[in-house]
């Protein structure tokens, strides 16, 4: 099991224990963690599991496939600093104390 | 006697007339207590609701084979749950998007996306994915909010419309001519074209209106090649997929998925959404009041009048549910039955605008909706700009006829208002 902390706009935290292998997408949509749509299911389709990955996390994390990479685009509320479709990111040891920040809206 | 058979002996249901040569026998693998009735084929016209028909389907099996549920003359599995539809839209192992439309049999182009297998399918979808982000469709806005109200614009004064023709295809049509970079002088043959390749089910029709499109494509993107703009087309000779440029075919294939994706699934929706709100008066009333609960009412009302089956080919056997598939057998999804199961939904014959629940109306898994985002702001505008600029309005007659094909959609209908 590793730790991950999702932040919330409003300030919460949400801290999860997430087994190896499984996604962070997952986890939230398993767990509580509001915010995280994904209508597609885990299939970087729909671009509605987007997390912003805290700056000192960011280099840590396998880069984005060029699907990934295609819809990271931002949403309508602008710019989402090191944006990442949370279906993507699939947790490994090295992910241990990962943060990550909910955008507040995902389409 | 079961509904469908009960239903066509009624004449509620007039289903359309098949050449028997092209019936095909029901698979030797097919249990025969699961070949069942099945009322969405193609050209079938109905003078009651495809929702009549669910609580016997979904009282039925799992999974079930319906003769004549793929383009009007093929067998194909129908899962009715929506689980079960969820695995088979992401099981991109079993099942292929190989020759999904429905519209013609030979062709030397495919669909693209739609019809795209992996490796490729990422690789396309990579490729169209940034001309369909929240971001992009959001810089179209004032476009397609002057669109729908120059529609509006055409017939408030009279104080009434037929819905479908003078807004559900009017409205939609010149948001896609625009991104595509077309002139909107051929409108008429256009919306001629889309009708025969999806309503109909004579084949005669369906390849015509097949080739005038692909023709019609061809001749743009020629065009487009010498002089590029900025749309869609211009967009799709510019791109690369792994170092390449597309080829021709595969050009009118993107071109031909987004005209045959883009067009008649806002119209459909935008039926059943404004259908919906003429005959339930409250609901109307509700959302002029309160405009802010339009995106939640959209997906509520996107759920309960899903109007799209999709297809996938069975390429490799497998087990579901208990129900062996073999290679070649065609499954039909049918989101609209999604949409109303009752193990997923409490009570899914309400309709409740707050419910925001998920639905599977834009697909699931990797071939999900493109347009998803663009398609969600057309409804919105369109709702928006309606309720602010018509009064109240009401059905004007309660003989409303309904398409059962692969897509739903009520054929016409004439709203009235006190102008």
């Amino acid at each position: 099991m590793v730790q991950i902390t999702y932040c919330d706009t409003d300030g919460t935290k949400y801290v999860r224990e997430i087994p190896v292998g499984r996604t962070l997408m997952e986890c939230a949509m398993n767990s509580g963690v509001p915010g995280i749509l994904a209508e597609c299911g885990g299939s970087a389709a729909c671009g509605t599991c987007k997390v912003s990955v805290d700056p000192l996390w960011r280099d840590r994390l396998p880069a984005p496939s060029m699907l990934e990479e295609s819809m990271l685009e931002a949403g309508e509320e602008g710019v989402i600093p090191n944006a990442r479709l949370s279906c993507q990111i699939l947790m490994s040891e090295e992910l241990d104390g990962l943060v990550v920040h909910l955008p507040g809206r995902q389409r | 006697m079961q509904f469908g058979e009960q239903l066509i002996a009624s004449g509620l249901v007039d289903m359309p007339k098949t050449d028997a040569t092209r019936l095909r026998p029901v698979p030797a693998h097919v249990p025969p207590e699961l070949v069942r009735p099945y009322p969405y084929v193609l050209g079938a016209k109905s003078k009651v609701r495809p929702h009549d028909f669910i609580a016997d389907i979904h009282a039925g099996p799992a999974i079930f084979w319906a003769e004549r549920a793929h383009s009007g003359a093929d067998g194909a599995w129908i899962p009715r749950r929506f689980e079960d539809m969820q695995v088979i839209f992401k099981d991109i192992e079993h099942f292929s998007n190989g020759s999904i439309a429905s519209f013609h049999e030979e062709k030397s182009w495919h669909l693209i996306p739609g019809e795209a297998d992996p490796p490729l399918h990422a690789l396309y979808r990579a490729m169209a994915n940034p001309e369909f982000t929240v971001k992009r469709i959001v810089v179209l806005e004032h476009k397609i909010r002057d669109y729908a109200r120059q529609a509006v614009a055409g017939f408030r004064d009279r104080g009434r419309c037929e819905f479908m023709k003078d807004f559900a295809f009017e409205f939609p049509i010149k948001v896609f001519l625009d991104l595509m970079g077309l002139r909107h002088d051929r409108i008429e043959e256009f919306l001629l074209w889309e009708h025969n390749l999806i309503y109909e089910a004579d084949r005669g029709k369906i390849e015509h209106a097949v080739a005038a499109i692909a023709s019609f494509l061809r001749e743009e993107i020629e065009l487009r090649r010498k002089n590029p703009g900025d749309d869609l087309i211009s967009y799709g000779i510019k791109a690369q997929i792994d170092g390449r440029k597309l080829s021709d075919n595969e050009l009118v294939g993107f071109c031909f998925n987004l005209y045959a994706g883009g067009l008649d699934t806002v119209s459909n929706n935008l039926g059943w959404q404004f259908l919906h709100l003429a005959e339930r008066i409250d609901h109307q009333k509700m959302l002029r009041a309160n405009p802010e609960a339009i995106p939640d009412a959209i997906e509520e009302m996107l759920r309960f009048y899903a109007p799209v089956t999709i297809s996938r080919v069975c390429k490799k056997d497998t087990v579901l549910n208990g129900v062996s598939m073999k290679v070649g057998d065609r499954v039909m999804l049918n989101t609209f039955l999604a949409g109303h199961d009752p193990e997923i939904y409490t009570d899914p014959e309400a309709m409740i605008f707050d419910r925001r629940a998920r639905h599977l109306s834009f697909g699931y898994g990797p071939h999900l909706c493109l347009g998803m985002h663009l398609a969600r702001r057309e409804l919105r505008i369109a709702l928006e700009e309606f309720l602010s600029q018509v009064p109240q309005f009401r059905l004007a007659a309660q003989d409303v006829k309904y398409y059962l094909g692969a897509l739903l959609q009520p054929v016409e209908f004439e709203i009235v208002w006190n102008s």
